[in-house]
């Protein structure tokens, strides 16, 4: 199994459940040059099936449209690259890249810089290195993610976004995280904050702008889709008052939801 | 032998009776017309109906052919004024050994019904030789949607002495397909020599080639069977024999296409047919085939 194959199913996290789990690979997306008919996908499926970390009666969904090979991976078989690789070579096709859908817990213990994530695999002390995708906006993200790691180091994150084979041309590659969106794992309340008319990015960006510098914050997502605004603090008991006023500020309305500590 | 003896019998696909057995290439226009409009409204698909050796299964993986071929051969040049309806079963199975190489045995049962010019008739049924090849792919380029690739054949026509349908000899073959394939349309072209070790008035080498160019009429992605299409084709298959003898056929078809299953329709019509007696020429083949991967 190749280190970075265990690396990723341990230590990338998406969609942390609310009590921290070991992290694994949940979902496996391909690129696959030379799929041009239905014929084709058999051979896919076929290969892919033999795969250790393909459950059994798994649904291989191949797209000849998109030309991507999409499976599961079964929880608590390490992740490995190389042999989705040879599995497609071995269906007569080639493989270009790799994306990850994973779940579980990321602990940041090595510095975060310009040029990406260094995280490291508590239990065999591997490292891997993730660089952040070319998404401007994302930016935003990732400069708070390195700004929270420079003065936390070695807290908990949890990470949500896409793990990505790049180039994807070459079996050595390295490995890009789309961020979505991040929070940390150590704080003291989790403060959901209802905002009426948070309507595009832009609100959003304005809304994590402003609530950001306000002391006591750790990190600010605000999502314009479900009009949410979480802040994590370090205290157990936040001013609430003053967050919402601070949304008010930007004219827009702003309720509190709850609060949430977190358990012992 | 009087090659220009008429015949009796007559063509049964509608084409004028030829009269005569001069070189008739082009002159059956029918075969030509339907070929082209097939090709010219964008037909053809990875293995062509009339040829097998485009199968490609994935490493480990088996491909399962099973057809129906009827065909009526006419135009007898001897004083026997044949009629031939003959039905044939080729069974191929591919087996994928590596991703490059795949193995293909075909098995041909056959039934055949002679219809001689005295009123007489005679009826015959056995396996044809069986053919075993192999096939190893030397070149593949592939790009988002669409792939090259090329291969060299190599293997043997295994007698199986049947009185009826063998050749009783050993014939080795060689050849080469050439394949590229996009989401849309696809093109297989594949040249084959046949060394027959005969001997005699049946020892004849064989050059087939065969270019099938398929189009997608229309498909889409089911959540039941994954990928499907629906798929013209149009085929040229040559045929030319040491003796002089050549056949040319224009066939038109449909594909079925699934991830594991192929249902396939066509018909051979000969664009031109020159040849030797005592052989007798083709008015029409008729093709039903079946496709399963497992």
């Amino acid at each position: 199994m190749s280190t970075i194959g265990r690396w990723l199913a341990l230590a990338i996290g998406l969609c942390l459940p609310a009590a921290p789990a070991p992290g694994a690979v949940e979902q496996v997306s391909i690129r696959v040059d030379g799929l041009a008919c239905p014929f084709c996908a058999f051979n896919i499926e076929k290969r892919v099936k033999t795969l250790e970390g393909v459950p059994g009666g798994a649904r291989i969904v191949t797209s000849l449209e998109s030309g991507v090979a999409t499976f599961p991976w079964r929880p608590g078989v390490a992740f490995d690259p190389d042999a989705v690789r040879r599995a497609i070579r071995e269906a007569g096709f080639t493989p270009r890249q790799i994306r990850l859908k994973a779940t579980g817990t990321v602990r940041v213990a090595a510095a975060v810089n310009a040029k990406g994530l260094g995280l490291i695999d508590e239990a065999t002390g591997h490292g891997l290195s993730l660089r952040p995708a070319e998404r401007a906006d994302r930016r935003e993200s990732w400069d708070a993610l390195r700004a929270f790691a420079g003065a936390d180091r070695a807290r908990g994150i949890r990470v949500e976004g896409e793990v990505l084979s790049e180039p994807s041309d070459r079996d050595e590659v390295s490995w890009q995280l789309v961020l979505h969106r991040w929070s940390p794992l150590e704080f003291g309340a989790e403060v959901v904050i209802g905002v009426d008319a948070l309507s595009c990015e832009g609100c959003s960006l304005r809304v994590m702008q402003a609530l950001r510098p306000l002391n006591g914050v750790i990190h600010v997502e605000a999502d314009h889709e479900t009009d949410r605004v979480r802040v994590w603090t370090r205290a157990a008991s936040p001013d609430v008052a003053a967050l919402r006023e601070s949304i008010a500020s930007l004219g827009f309305k702003a309720g509190h939801l709850h609060t949430r500590v977190p358990e012992p | 032998m009087d090659r220009s003896k008429p015949s009796r019998r007559q063509p049964a696909s509608g084409r004028a009776s030829h009269g005569s057995r001069e070189c008739r290439f082009v002159k059956n226009r029918a075969g030509a017309i339907l070929t082209c409009l097939a090709v010219l409204a964008g037909s053809a698909r990875g293995a062509g109906l009339n040829t097998d050796v485009a199968l490609t299964p994935p490493k480990d993986g088996w491909i399962l052919r099973v057809q129906w071929r009827y065909s009526r051969l006419f135009d007898d040049p001897t004083p026997l004024d044949r009629e031939v309806h003959r039905s044939v079963q080729p069974i191929t199975l591919v087996y994928g050994a590596t991703e490059n190489l795949a193995i293909l045995g075909t098995v041909p049962v056959t039934y055949r019904k002679i219809e001689f010019g005295s009123g007489a008739t005679q009826t015959d049924t056995g396996v044809g030789d069986i053919t075993l090849l192999g096939k190893y792919r030397f070149f593949q380029e592939d790009k988002p949607g669409q792939t090259t690739r090329w291969a060299v054949i190599g293997g043997l026509e295994v007698p199986t002495f049947d009185d009826n349908f063998s050749s009783e000899s050993f014939d080795p073959i060689i050849g080469t397909v050439f394949t590229h394939q996009r989401l849309d349309w696809w093109i297989d072209w594949d040249v084959l020599y046949k060394l027959n070790t005969a001997g005699g008035a049946n020892g004849d080498d064989e050059l087939r080639v065969d270019v099938a160019y398929s189009h997608r009429l229309v498909g889409g992605e089911s959540e039941i069977t994954g990928p499907w299409g629906l798929y013209a084709i149009a085929e040229i298959n040559a045929r030319y024999l040491t003796d002089g003898s050549a056949q040319a056929f224009g066939s038109p078809g449909l594909q079925y296409i699934t991830p594991n299953l192929i249902l396939e329709a066509g018909v051979q019509l000969p664009i031109g047919q020159d040849l030797k007696s005592p052989r007798l020429e083709t008015d029409y083949t008729v093709v039903l085939s079946l496709r399963v991967q497992f």
